[in-house]
């Protein structure tokens, strides 16, 4: 809402208190003044605590609603990620002679991150604006819909990497330990897609051309993230650029961990730092701005 | 005096007249170059002070476009008052369309939980209460089909019984008695008349004036954002309906307010 001429929101003080049983919203007693500011950042964190089972609901009404929860259901969720495996495997068998095929494994170990991150940016832009008979006749922490995104991403992630396996069985690529790295890359590379899903959902509600022009912005800073070229090809002391990127500490790691067997280095901790900032400017960013998201609506 | 549910004062809520479409960013580059030029503001609600106390119904009227549903989503805290202030004592269950959150591919079962997850109830409370929705709702073997397949007075069937088996504290309904066939909309009237017994309270936007005499202890006439009149039902029913030369309704057998001026005021009436 660039153009808001007062950028105030008016203040919601709820003054809260267990109470068990049935309820309706989280709160006995609320207070709503006009003293311009939402509610206060604490008691919002503690109030999406209380309601994050929201997240499982909506991400399962989700999944639920595009796939059926049965075995034939699940066959039909593994082919995606099959069919971008296949789509690589062809793809480096003809454009790259010479490269060995357990090569498609080294680019699964990227992609599959990949269309997590995409699908749950792309996502958040359009959650607010996807769940608008939601937002106004209901209310609850809006803040709950990017993590909902990001939780399906997940879902698709999760089911995504159980197609990498059957490929290193078939192309010859060893398991180790280094796979049990796994959930932590991913706790950072949600950490920081959160953070930067908080401001997209955001300015995606405002500026409705924004999804397209992202997707493309996304995959450019995909392609100059060391994700499917080795770091290798930059010249050492252009490297730290590289190294910069937030999204380098991901990829290299889910490579180390599935491709190269070996633990996570300084970058994935530079990514986490990154991460934990965003998240923080950008979730607070959000619920300075989600009171507007019902008039927008 | 007993006490009050919800207490509003002063109460505006401004929107911005500023697009005909939602803007692209080269529009939104273009505007901020511009310098921002101040929007023109509208002014849904102004000045809008009331009292509930609790256990009551409160119903409003008004023409479309008057602010009565600005008003219903201010109080489910969906809009942020721009001006004055608002408070509400309970936990708020808000009608405000049917179905919220209705997913059209899964089942009316389905649809129970997940609705009344997102108002707010626990897998555990909708175990145990399943069955009274789905008696309530009275879709028959419909309840397992997917809710695309529904009419629209079946949606509203469902949604409504959802979310008074919430329990709520404070309802908010707009309208949605409309819908549904005549003996539906009596079990309705008769589950508010339930959740008064308990304690709740209730505001209602309605355009059926006979359900306002019949159910509510306060009716407030709402015009362009204004509070035109505020008070006894059948004073504002007969007023408002004067304003527009039109005959008085024929008084419902039963009113929550009964005509007599020597039955009190409004306060009295709880």
């Amino acid at each position: 809402m660039s153009g808001t001429p007062k950028r105030r929101t008016p203040v919601t003080r709820i003054k809260a208190s267990a109470q068990d049983g049935a309820r309706a919203l989280d709160f006995d007693t609320l207070l709503i003044e006009n003293a311009r500011k939402l509610v206060s950042f604490r008691r919002y964190l503690r109030e999406m605590w209380e309601r994050r089972s929201l997240v499982r609901v909506l991400a399962a009404r989700e999944l639920k609603g595009t796939y059926e929860m049965n075995i034939v259901g699940f066959a039909w969720w593994m082919l995606e990620p099959l069919s971008l495996a296949a789509v690589y495997f062809v793809l480096v068998k003809i454009l790259q002679k010479g490269t060995p095929p357990s090569y498609v494994v080294f680019l699964l170990a990227s992609l599959i991150p990949f269309k997590w991150l995409n699908s749950s940016l792309i996502g958040s832009m359009g959650t607010v604006r996807q769940n608008a008979t939601l937002i106004t006749d209901v209310y609850f922490p809006r803040a709950l819909l990017p993590v909902t995104e990001n939780v399906i991403g997940l879902a698709h992630f999760g089911v995504g990497l159980l197609v990498v396996p059957l490929f290193m069985l078939i192309l010859g690529v060893g398991f180790s330990w280094s796979l049990l790295w796994l959930p932590v890359i991913a706790a950072v590379q949600l950490l920081f897609s959160l953070g930067i899903s908080y401001p997209l959902s955001v300015w995606g509600l405002n500026y409705r051309n924004l999804p397209g022009l992202m997707g493309n912005v996304l995959r450019l800073w995909f392609y100059m993230t060391p994700a499917l070229w080795r770091i290798s090809r930059v010249p050492t002391r252009l490297r730290f650029l590289i190294y910069l990127n937030p999204l380098t500490g991901i990829f290299r790691s889910y490579q180390g961990a599935i491709y190269d067997h070996h633990a996570p280095g300084f970058d994935l901790l530079w990514t986490a730092f990154i991460g934990v900032i965003t998240l923080v400017f950008g979730s607070w960013y959000f619920t300075r701005r989600e009171a507007q998201f019902g008039k927008v609506l | 005096m007993t006490e009050s549910a919800i207490k509003v004062r002063d109460l505006g809520i401004r929107f911005f007249l500023r697009y005909q479409q939602r803007p692209t960013v080269h529009s939104g580059i273009v505007r901020f170059l511009k310098h921002h030029q101040k929007p023109e503001e509208f002014w849904a609600l102004r000045k809008v002070s009331f009292e509930v106390p609790k256990a009551q119904v409160m119903g409003i009227i008004g023409s479309n476009g008057s602010g009565k549903s600005t008003l219903l989503r201010t109080l489910a805290r969906i809009y942020f008052p721009d001006e004055g202030e608002l408070e509400i004592r309970g936990r708020v269950s808000s009608l405000i369309s049917l179905g919220a959150g209705f997913h059209a591919e899964l089942s009316g079962l389905q649809n129970i939980y997940y609705n009344g997850m997102i108002l707010g109830l626990n897998k555990e409370t909708l175990d145990a209460r399943r069955d009274a929705i789905i008696d309530f709702a009275d879709l028959g073997p419909f309840i397992d089909a997917p809710v695309r397949t529904y009419s629209s007075g079946m949606r509203a069937r469902l949604g409504f019984s959802v979310a008074v088996n919430v329990d709520p504290e404070i309802l908010v309904i707009d309208e949605v008695l409309v819908v549904g066939d005549a003996q539906f909309r009596e079990r309705c009237a008769q589950k508010i008349k339930e959740l008064l017994l308990k304690g709740a309270t209730v505001v209602m936007v309605q355009h059926n004036l006979e359900a306002i005499l019949q159910m509510s202890h306060q009716c407030m006439w709402l015009d362009k954002g204004n509070v035109k009149m505020l008070g006894r039902p059948y004073d504002v029913v007969k007023t408002y309906l004067e304003a527009r030369d039109l005959p008085m309704v024929p008084l419902p057998l039963e009113m929550a307010v009964p005509i007599d001026p020597s039955s009190g005021g409004l306060n009295e009436a709880g």
